[in-house]
């Protein structure tokens, strides 16, 4: 008996070890995942089942309303879209005059969030979208307003994705009015701007864009702004705290972004036919609402 | 005799999975720490009811379902739940004939045990310290141990789980 439980100790410890110092389990944990994916689905089922009530029992009177509502949105979109796609040539001119190359858009694919509480100590999400759809890790996430986080474990029809503002999680930015790069890291709630002398030109307000350097998200997507900016001569930093643009807390669906491929054909150049894959115009959006 | 050599264990099974649905289903940000350890207290339950077949085998996988679940690090739970049973194991035939409230005080105890080791290896891989709320569930668990209890002790003696 006393043996029994020492041996499942020593198991269970070698296990820990191998996932968390080697990561020799990832595929392990992708077969256990996958098998129990339907556990997610049916943790997920009153939320499903509210939702459809909200798509399928509405009077027709709404619906016309928001239909129309939608016709404006997408009017006002569209136009201004058409100076984007201007304003994109001209840019994509400029650069090569340069010769600097600036990929934007890669693939696209829409997610659902799984409504399931399953990160006890992290901030984390379900998504349902996995290996199959050719999700991997590390894979930046945003939404319609900026960068949700990136993708930390794949199962083949789910993944899991940690947030912007998890404590181990960092995100190079760079301040969208002077080009001041800096560490953004969570802290649990917000995120702060890491290292930075108090003679730093960031003031409250200022929106940081992702600045691609680490090379895990694309540049030029808004991250954050700021909210509080303190300077004490005391202290060898700044303490600047900036609040995510994403709609960290309430998003439901999420956008996966797979890094540009140089054969692919520019997606302006055509309509998106599929309608998972979409054009992307929320890179230049976020810089568009700002001005 | 076919179906008496099945034992219906499908009823074991089914229990740990609604468990494991329990333990991710959504709940109120504000309600989380008062969430109860689902699978600590199904796994002790059957742990004591049925302790010559349910071992630390059981405990073991079962543990790993729940942290690819949570996404934990592998085999964290399983080592909790292990500890767990194990303490149950040696004294089930004690925790059988007590009374309700003091099976409730043992597993609530049982519970501050599972939840310190749950925490202690959460922070060895390097996870942010919990608030004092954590602590909560454990006072959860000993107040729904009596019902649950009676609740799956009638659904064993129903379908003959043996």
């Amino acid at each position: 008996m006393i043996i029994q439980l020492f041996m499942a100790l020593v198991v269970s410890s070698v296990l820990m070890v191998l996932d968390y110092r080697f990561g020799y389990l990832d595929s392990a944990r992708k077969t256990v995942s996958t098998v129990l994916t339907p556990v997610y689905y049916l943790a997920n089922l009153p939320n499903e089942v509210a939702s459809w009530a909200d798509d399928n029992i509405v009077s027709r009177n709404d619906l016309q309303d928001e239909n129309r509502r939608l016709k404006d949105e997408v009017l006002i979109l569209k136009a201004q879209n058409q100076r984007l796609v201007g304003l994109e040539s001209e840019n994509g001119r400029l650069r090569a005059l340069l010769g600097s190359a600036r990929n934007l858009r890669g693939q696209r694919l829409v997610a659902e969030v799984l409504n399931v509480d399953a990160s006890k100590f992290t901030n984390g999400l379900i998504i349902n979208k996995g290996a199959n759809h050719g999700v991997f890790v590390g894979q930046a996430v945003v939404d319609a307003d900026g960068v949700m986080g990136q993708i930390t474990q794949v199962s083949n029809i789910t993944s899991r994705m940690v947030l912007l503002n998890d404590p181990k999680h960092a995100i190079p930015v760079r301040d969208d009015r002077n080009g001041v790069r800096a560490i953004a890291q969570g802290n649990g709630q917000s995120l702060y701007l890491r290292h930075l002398p108090n003679t730093v030109d960031i003031q409250e307000g200022d929106l940081l864009l992702s600045s691609g350097l680490g090379e895990k998200f694309p540049d030029g997507y808004p991250v954050a702004k700021v909210i509080s900016v303190t300077k004490q001569t005391t202290q060898p930093y700044a303490e600047i705290l900036a609040e995510p643009t994403a709609n960290i807390n309430t998003a439901d669906h999420v956008l996966l972004l797979w890094p540009y491929r140089a054969n692919e054909p520019s997606s302006f150049s055509k309509e998106p036919q599929a309608p998972e894959l979409e054009d992307n115009s929320e890179t230049v959006q976020g810089v568009v609402d700002e001005n | 005799m076919k179906t008496k050599s099945k034992h219906a264990s499908w009823v074991i099974y089914l229990s740990l999975i609604i468990a494991l649905i329990l333990s991710i289903f959504p709940l109120p940000e504000a309600w989380q720490a008062y969430r109860p350890s689902w699978l600590l207290l199904v796994v002790s339950y059957w742990a004591i009811a049925l302790s010559y077949r349910f071992g630390l085998l059981w405990a073991f996988v079962w543990g790993l379902m729940l942290d690819a679940l949570l996404g934990t690090t592998l085999g964290l739970h399983s080592f909790a739940l292990c500890v767990v049973v194990f303490i149950v194991h040696l004294n089930h035939k004690r925790i059988r004939l007590f009374p309700h409230w003091k099976q409730a005080l043992t597993m609530g105890s049982l519970s501050v045990l599972y939840l310190a080791i749950v925490l202690w290896l959460s922070r060895l891989t390097g996870k942010p310290a919990p608030d004092w709320d954590y602590w909560f569930a454990a006072l959860i668990n000993a107040v729904l141990w009596p019902w649950l209890f009676i609740l799956l002790r009638d659904l064993r003696r129903y379908f003959k789980v043996v």
